[in-house]
């Protein structure tokens, strides 16, 4: 057991004693047990501090004896990405999320000592639970224990950071992710505390701060995590549905919904009980989203490659626990409350906004529903069946459109429907909504999105514009910033457009329309393609990563944007070849014959003499120019050798480079001599031009801001 | 709201989607192998294959193709638009997303996911 095992052990002791003091003083009704449950919680959370610096030095110092230190970082990793590594892999953010969430019971008692001690059990048990999950899958490790082969051998380099990961988006993406997460708890404790007290006003009054960073927080991971699949994976895109993304978008959208369940209960005393289910929902589907996730159930439906971490079985059951726990409480303490009903009327505000929790409730429910169809099909049907993003995108073209109806109706008074300005508007809408979606074919039902966006952006404006109160402001912001965000996926969809070509060392190229000149590979062990793009008169030199990574065991590229306020143009590079290595190595079949660099060459078969020794040896027999050659293959522990075979009557030789043992095929080099021309360099690039797409940026951002607005304001109130 | 209210949203949006959603032929893929898969052509399916690594090559209009194999000897040759990704060579086996076209003798993926075996996998 080393240092980092040992304080977790300390770390549950320590929450589990708070837990038996604040047990005791609840039953007590003793003030003095609550001190010292407060003064544990004190210590064990920043035991847990310092268990997070601990881990923290680990990276530092590089001691590649602990696996997940060797797993997520190197000697020559940055400094800023040695602390990142901390949330690289499952065991690190889980340990950040414990603290995060240790922090957050430190705010809960400050914020509101009253409830505290009904509210703290719920955020100390929680946390023992991801603590006891960390014991199994611990960060804390040692490699041998995980790897048996490393016994007896100590690391002096680590595995290194999946380039995929250095990236400045990727510092933020995660603990955003987390700190929304471990912020679920608190509404999850007073929606348990106000249905034990018999007060339903609790989520209102009290849970509503907490709601709307949790909200913020997880919205903008989510954007940060879009923004950064943009900017790096090289596809053009931000939202694949896939399994990953979706276990995150789900619990968003279940806060969101109980975010304008409160807004309604504060104002007319209906949908209590609505919150307290919503609340409990969005705190177990934190913990769905993590069992989905890391349990392997869908590993085979996800570009994410995540396994099973042995967490199945405690994730499960941490779902069924607090599921039962809600659910019990609910169904024995909901019955006394008398919740008001809706106010009546035609033009029900307060009742278009239940609809809107209504429909991102159901919104929820089909993504989780097609995340989870691999596995229902796989239980039912007896054969898997996932959905594609054809099923999501079919969900979003109904609901989207509905939401923004609801948004209409909920924020616009029935005393403007009539007036001049919100026909013009409406008018203009229509107008701007088709003209978006005209591309023939013409998508006509796209048009269900932007007419009502539009209208949305265009109401909302005004509507900010005339009415200078800064009370309605956030909302305004968040609601203008759904409807751009809807608009830009349409028309980045929509209006992009996409080409490919092979760019040759030195020649102006037009790909996609854009004329582009590969100007070469340049750096050795960080090497960049680089190239110049001609934008009208302008050019720009732009320089891409493109280098072999050896934790990926593949080579390494990033794509480049070339932002612009109608097209980002979007650059991604492939399969450089350098003329040098066409005109002297060539891959040959066992039993073939292939001409590599001007000569004809038969591979017969292996001649794999010495292969028991230290250093093993590999020959090919070959039939060079019609004379049997047989170049060696050095095969040492961590790297190859080889060495020339001159041809006769030539000034050239043969080398045996690799073999593919797989294809039954080797790679072979032909030195060049003087009557050999040598290609230039070429390498494949794809061109998108990305319509608008700042748009989505936008409207993510604003969604973020008037999230902020609107909890900098709860928390002064 | 009423509760007739709230079925009623939950009626008219479930039938909307399933609408919307027999418009398209991308709603959902079953899982078959590689035979099955050129046997539905035309049907948009999710099949893994052993991705033969010397078959990849660039089309002159763009995309790339690839062949994928089964444990059976069976062979399909697979294109895909666009750019490889990443650890795309790297992968032993493929994942696609798309479905056979009988007249081009080819299957084309709209996704491609890579399952690639990580470096620790390779030492145990």
């Amino acid at each position: 057991m080393n240092l980092g095992t040992i304080l977790m052990l300390a770390v549950i002791l320590l929450s589990a004693a708070e837990l038996f003091f604040t047990g005791r003083g609840l039953v007590r009704k003793g003030e003095g047990d609550f001190i010292i449950a407060k003064r544990i919680y004190y210590v064990s959370a920043a035991l847990l501090f310092v268990t997070v610096c601990h881990l923290l030095l680990l990276f530092l110092f590089d001691d590649f004896r602990y696996e997940y230190v060797f797993s997520n970082s190197s000697v020559h990793l940055p400094l800023v990405y040695k602390i990142t590594a901390l949330w690289a892999g499952q065991e690190g953010s889980f340990l950040v999320w414990a603290l995060i969430l240790a922090f957050v019971g430190i705010a809960v008692m400050r914020a509101d000592a009253e409830n505290a001690p009904m509210l703290m059990p719920c955020v100390i048990v929680t946390k023992i639970l991801i603590l006891v999950s960390l014991l199994v899958k611990s960060p804390f490790d040692f490699i041998w224990r995980v790897s048996p082969a490393m016994a007896g051998t100590l690391p002096v380099d680590g595995a290194g950071m999946n380039p995929l990961l250095q990236d400045p988006w990727m510092i933020t993406h995660p603990p955003l992710l987390y700190l929304g997460y471990a912020l679920s708890v608190v509404p999850f404790g007073y929606a348990l505390v106000s249905l034990l007290k018999n007060n339903l006003s609790l989520i209102t009054e009290r849970a509503y701060p907490w709601v709307l960073a949790s909200f913020t927080s997880l919205g903008l991971g989510i954007f940060m995590g879009g923004y950064w699949a943009y900017r790096v994976l090289g596809w053009g895109g931000y939202w694949g549905w896939d399994p990953v993304e979706n276990s995150s978008l789900i619990p968003w959208l279940l806060v969101t919904a109980l975010l304008h369940g409160i807004l309604v209960q504060k104002r007319s005393l209906s949908l209590m009980k609505t919150n307290v289910v919503l609340s409990f929902l969005f705190f177990i589907s934190v913990f769905l989203s993590f069992f989905l996730t890391r349990s392997g159930v869908l590993a085979d439906f996800s570009v994410h490659s995540f396994g099973d971490y042995g967490l199945s079985l405690y994730l499960a059951s941490y779902i069924v626990f607090f599921t039962a726990v809600s659910f019990f409480f609910f169904l024995v303490k909901s019955r006394r409350i008398a919740a008001a009903p809706l106010p009546p009327g035609p033009w029900n505000r307060l009742a278009f906004t239940a609809s809107g929790i209504l429909l991102m409730a159901l919104f929820a429910c089909f993504v989780l529903f097609g995340t989870l169809m691999p596995l229902l099909s796989g239980l039912f049907l007896r054969q898997q069946i996932a959905a594609d993003s054809g099923f999501y995108n079919s969900v979003s073209m109904i609901v989207g459109p509905a939401i923004l109806v609801a948004i209409l109706c909920a924020t616009m008074p029935l005393a403007h429907v009539k007036r001049f300005s919100t026909i013009v508007m409406a008018l203009l809408s229509v107008a701007l909504g088709a003209l978006i979606i005209y591309r023939p074919p013409v998508q006509y039902g796209l048009a269900a999105v932007t007419i009502p966006g539009v209208f949305l952006v265009l109401q909302s404006l005004a509507a900010v514009l005339t009415n200078r109160s800064l009370a309605m402001l956030p909302s305004r912001l968040a609601h203008i910033g759904i409807a751009l965000f809807m608009i830009g996926s349409v028309v980045t969809h929509l209006h992009s457009s996409s080409g490919q070509g092979r760019c040759i060392q030195g020649r102006e190229t037009a790909v996609n329309g854009i004329p582009v000149t590969f100007l070469g590979l340049r750096g050795s062990t960080d090497s960049r393609l680089e190239f110049m793009v001609r934008r009208g008169e302008s050019s720009e030199q732009i320089a891409m990563k493109y280098y072999f990574n050896e934790r990926m065991n593949s080579i390494y590229r990033e794509p480049q944007i070339l932002g612009g306020i109608i097209d980002d143009i979007y650059i991604y590079p492939d399969d450089y070849r350098s003329g040098l290595e066409m005109a002297t190595v060539g891959r040959v079949e066992k039993g073939k014959e292939a001409l590599v660099g001007g000569v004809r060459i038969f591979f017969a078969g292996f001649d794999t003499a010495h292969m028991t020794s230290e250093a093993p040896t590999i020959r090919a027999n070959l039939i060079v120019n019609g004379r049997r050659l047989s170049p060696a293959l050095y095969l040492k522990r961590t790297s190859k050798s080889h060495s020339p075979v001159p041809i006769p009557g030539t000034e050239r030789a043969v080398s045996l480079l690799d073999i593919d043992v797989s294809s039954r095929s080797i790679w072979v080099h032909i030195s060049p001599d003087a009557t050999v021309t040598i290609p230039p360099d070429s390498v494949i690039v794809n061109v998108t031009k990305k319509r608008l797409i700042w748009l989505v940026w936008l409207g993510t951002v604003l969604i973020a801001c008037g999230g902020l607005m609107a909890f900098a304001r709860s928390v002064q109130e | 709201m009423k509760k007739w209210t709230v079925f009623c949203v939950i009626a008219a949006l479930l039938f909307l989607v399933i609408a919307a959603a027999s418009f398209r032929d991308d709603v959902f893929s079953t899982y078959v192998p590689v035979r099955d898969a050129m046997q539905r052509a035309g049907e948009h399916v999710q099949v893994m294959g052993a991705l033969d690594k010397a078959t990849i090559a660039y089309e002159r209009g763009g995309g790339y193709t690839f062949t994928v194999r089964d444990g059976e000897e069976n062979e399909m040759r697979v294109y895909k638009e666009g750019i490889k990704p990443m650890n795309f060579e790297h992968a032993d086996n493929v994942v696609l997303v798309g479905s056979y076209n009988r007249d081009r003798g080819l299957f084309v993926a709209d996704k491609v996911l890579t399952k690639c075996p990580s470096r620790y996998a390779k030492g145990k």
